[in-house]
């Protein structure tokens, strides 16, 4: 039985993450802006607050004082629903990914997770796939030329990309032989090698190179991020999906893109790098505080869940990063990209893994 | 036609170039350096002989210009137009000197074409008004671009100092001090 505990640590838990994805996208938008700027050569926003840091919440404020100005053409119910439904998938897939390993309080686990699903992994690219329900319904709903256009590059570039994402997941699972996200994480804690003292762990990246090259592309189409924001396409078809969306609706979109990112990217560092396995010299530094007991335990979740941050931060940087360096691809690329290129290898990679486990080199 | 482009081995792997655009962006974000500037606050240091907007020079309160029309001659925007006065002392003088602003080239020629040093060119360069002005002569008269001394002012810091303009709708008021002005334009005797 679920004891009441349970119930309201979960609820907590869950009311923690919320906020904190939330409040990731007002800074993930001011770092958006200013990184972009420092990497064209401008200045960016500085005005609000020192460095400029307030303006994601000035961005935020006038969005929701904006008229909410539903257009006369669209279809009402599903216009005003699907800025949710894009929204929803986004804040749920984080659930399962652990933050720090779980400890023991009188005998009860308590995890670093909203919920440590039996179906781990799988639960995360199901709700994931939920998400285009959004774009294609809002796309739908504007009855529009534009937005249609954007409603149905999304949904093909979705489908495409989610195989071969899909069969670099299962490269994975292969070598972890575990569906649930924590084994896995337990998992890259192992040492691959020790040369002269460096112990290097068994993080994911090392271990399966393609699928992560595989995944990290397909992230980004996933989450409709430049070199594969074609739904969007400002030059092409103005907005895309969201063309007709203002005010809140569309802080809701954006709310969408940068929690997909945050899921993306903490997908990725839980399946490749490590996910709250600690960076090197911090496992050095928790060692040498020479803490005990229940004081050592909850030091060492602080340390987890600062690596597993810093990490996503990085893999967040890079979105930004990616975006304002690489152009958008063409259609036709993107297409030949995933189902020429993307998805015969990561079944190639599959092959490989499963003759390599068969071989017993993993 | 199409033509088949053979590019070097590196390039053809993509993955190679990815990187490469990648390092030239966190170069820019490492080493920052802007090449835009805050505008209002700070200003590009143009120079002094920059052809900005235009004012008649006046010596102890009494223009230099004689009405001898050689700038409405040489202009090639023909935005300037004068019309002749006579003062007292049988001096020639223009009773109206009119800059249709919105013509002018501001190629300089009719700075370079003035025999008594009167048209000039001054550094200021924000002229944006709401309305199609034409710059009339009591707004030419204020000296523009100088201090008090006659020198064109000192440039402190990084970029010229604010220097509002005053337009026309601005209120050149009747009695206005202006910061720019040589000797006493207001008791100019006409």
């Amino acid at each position: 039985m679920i004891s009441d505990w349970y119930v309201w640590i979960s609820l907590l838990k869950a009311l923690i993450l919320i906020g904190l994805i939330l409040q990731v996208v007002p800074g993930m938008l001011f770092i958006e802006r200013r990184g972009s700027a420092w990497m064209q050569n401008r200045l960016g926003p500085n005005r609000l607050g020192p460095f400029g840091i307030f303006q994601g919440i000035a961005d935020a404020v006038k969005l929701i004082f904006k008229e909410d100005f539903i257009p006369e053409h669209v279809h009402k119910l599903f216009f005003g629903l699907s800025p949710f439904v894009s929204m929803l998938p986004s804040l749920i897939t984080f659930a399962v990914i652990p933050f720090a390993a779980p400890i023991l309080i009188n005998g009860e686990t308590l995890t670093f997770q909203v919920a440590d699903l039996d179906v781990g992994i799988l639960f995360t690219l199901a709700i994931v796939s939920l998400g285009v329900y959004g774009v294609m319904m809002g796309g739908w709903a504007s009855n529009s030329k534009y937005a249609m256009l954007g409603a149905l590059r999304s949904s093909s570039q979705l489908i495409s990309y989610e195989l071969s994402m899909g069969l670099a997941v299962v490269s994975m699972l292969m070598v972890y032989s575990h569906i649930t996200l924590t084994p896995m994480v337990e998992f890259q804690g192992q040492a691959l090698f020790t040369i002269a003292g460096i112990t290097v762990p068994k993080w994911g990246f090392l271990l399966q190179p393609v699928a992560f090259i595989i995944f990290f592309t397909c992230t980004y189409a996933e989450t409709n991020r430049l070199p594969f924001d074609l739904p969007e396409g400002e030059s092409e078809i103005i907005a895309g999906y969201h063309l007709e969306f203002g005010s809140m609706k569309f802080a809701s979109y954006m709310l969408a893109e940068y929690s997909n990112m945050l899921t993306a990217a903490g997908l990725t560092v839980t399946l490749f790098f490590g996910g709250y396995q600690l960076l090197p010299g911090m496992s050095w530094l928790l060692h040498s505080l020479g803490l005990s007991g229940m004081t050592y335990e909850w030091v060492r979740v602080a340390f987890q869940a600062t690596a597993f941050l810093i990490k996503v931060g990085f893999f967040m940087w890079t979105f930004v990063w990616i975006r304002w360096t690489l152009p958008r691809f063409r259609f036709d690329q993107v297409m030949d990209l995933g189902w020429k290129i993307m998805l015969p290898l990561a079944l190639l990679n599959v092959f490989v893994t499963a003759l390599l486990i068969a071989g017993g080199v993993y | 036609m199409r033509v088949k482009q053979q590019k070097p081995l590196l390039q053809r792997f993509y993955w190679a170039e990815i990187l490469t655009g990648l390092w030239i962006t966190m170069k820019k974000v490492i080493l920052h350096r802007t090449v835009t500037y805050e505008y209002p606050e700070k200003r590009r240091q143009y120079s002094e002989r920059f052809r900005g907007q235009h004012y008649i020079k006046s010596v102890q309160g009494v223009e230099n210009c004689t009405a001898c029309m050689l700038c409405p001659t040489v202009c090639p925007a023909l935005c300037i137009h004068i019309e002749a006065g006579e003062r007292n002392n049988k001096e020639k003088y223009p009773a109206k000197f009119d800059i249709d602003i919105l013509r002018c080239i501001f190629c300089g020629m009719c700075e370079e074409a003035c025999p008594e040093d009167a048209i000039k060119l001054s550094n200021i360069y924000e002229m944006a008004t709401p309305t199609r002005d034409i710059y009339n002569k009591q707004f030419l008269d204020i000296q523009r671009g100088k201090d008090k001394k006659g020198h064109i002012p000192k440039l402190k810091g990084k970029g010229v100092q604010p220097q509002r303009p005053d337009f026309p709708e601005a209120g050149l008021k009747e009695g206005a001090v202006n910061p720019w002005a040589v000797g006493d334009t207001r008791q100019r005797e006409v």
